[in-house]
């Protein structure tokens, strides 16, 4: 090991040091002057990753696995066959369905998609500054004119493959997902009903907004002007 | 679950930089956990299949859902009452890296894996693991003596 293979070790992998590595550093002060700074960044480091653990999370864990244990009964282990047969045939006829279905409504079940793969979207504290907010819609090319209301959540996702902008609002409590969608085009404005969310897909002059909520009620429709109303499409 | 839930949240922290997206993402990966225990034994082979199923798990949920985080909001940085502000600088030093260059130290500084485990976790090179550790080092390096009183920790002495 000479100076050069140490310096390579100490930048990359210190914790890697071997018996050759450390019998250098003890006859080159040099290499001894860095193994000691690089071992501050390493103790420097261990502190920066121990972020704060949520309160009570091992118990959430195991009350999850346990949840999980009583709701597969071990006689269903011994039905597996039979279910995923079940489910195949599901699958298949969910693909030949899907095969015949309009264009739009597969856009109601990638929205309904996209809600339910990021729910720590819907958990978001927030309020977003507006900062963030114009921040994470600038690269869509979108702006708002105006205010849409509470914004939890704001970042941008990909739906059907197209850079859009995805919100979570806050009305009344109840999170509205947002999804504006400058490369989605629909003929007219439609609600739809899927898996206990409820959403509206509205047309406008340069793309598509999309608004799922859950529940029973469709999206609230003064809301829904509101979101259309405030935001500047690319031209 | 007690040994290495801390471990495994703190990875997929990391990982995803969300703290709900975090536990959801620990929770999924112990209830999968739980389904091979019995050939989970070894408390080693137990954690190495722990941080691969997180990262399996967070690809499969981005597959789905691609957000776009490039924009962190500091003040969302989650912190510790003995956290110094030094530490609190490295942290938000760290949320800052590529996702690439960010895996590979997390899983260097937090699973305590050498390089050449590392490049079997991620399935590449050791010669990529290397590069990428090199330049998550040197960017906290930089970012630091940006941010610290000099001398910045962990600077190396040009010779």
């Amino acid at each position: 090991v000479n100076c050069l293979d140490f310096r390579r070790l100490m930048e990359t992998s210190p914790g890697d040091a071997g018996a050759q590595a450390r019998a250098h550093a003890s006859v080159c002060p040099a290499c001894a002057d860095l193994e000691r700074r690089v071992a501050l960044l390493d103790r420097s480091l261990r502190n920066a990753v121990r972020v704060p653990v949520p309160e009570n999370l091992e118990a959430r864990i195991l009350m999850r696995q346990s949840f999980h244990a009583r709701r597969r009964p071990r006689r269903w282990r011994r039905a597996w066959p039979a279910l995923a047969a079940g489910v195949l045939l599901l699958i298949g006829l969910a693909l030949h369905a899907g095969r015949i279905v309009h264009r739009e409504t597969g856009l109601h079940g990638e929205l309904v998609a996209l809600v339910e793969a990021a729910d720590y979207a819907l958990q978001a504290r927030g309020p977003v500054r507006k900062e963030l907010l114009d921040a994470a819609l600038r690269p869509v090319g979108l702006t708002l004119r105006e205010p849409v209301g509470e914004v939890s959540f704001a970042g941008r996702c990909l739906v059907r493959g197209k850079l859009s902008g995805h919100l979570v609002l806050r009305d009344a409590s109840t999170p509205v997902s947002v999804f504006l969608m400058p490369e989605e085009r629909v003929s007219r404005e439609s609600s739809f009903e899927r898996k206990g969310w409820r959403g509206v897909l509205v047309p406008t002059a340069a793309g598509t907004v999309g608004i799922v909520v859950p529940g029973g009620a469709p999206p609230d429709e003064t809301l829904v002007d509101r979101v259309v109303r405030a935001v500047h499409w690319p031209a | 679950v007690r040994a290495l839930s801390g471990d495994v949240y703190r990875y997929a922290f990391f990982l995803c930089r969300d703290e709900a997206l975090a536990e959801d993402l620990t929770q999924e990966t112990f209830l999968r956990a739980w389904r091979f225990l019995p050939g989970l034994r070894d408390d080693g082979k137990a954690k190495s299949w722990l941080f691969t199923t997180v990262r399996r798990e967070h690809a499969r949920q981005f597959e789905r859902y691609r957000p776009v985080m490039d924009e962190i909001d500091l003040e969302r940085v989650p912190d510790g009452d003995a956290d110094t502000p030094e530490v609190l600088a490295l942290r938000q030093a760290m949320l800052r890296l590529p996702d690439k260059y960010r895996e590979a130290l997390t899983l260097q500084v937090i699973g305590g894996y050498t390089g050449q485990e590392i490049a079997q976790l991620l399935d590449i090179p050791r010669a990529t693991v290397n590069t990428r550790l090199f330049r998550a080092r040197n960017r906290l390096r930089r970012d630091l003596e940006q941010q610290l009183p000099q001398p910045a920790i962990g600077q190396a002495r040009q010779t």
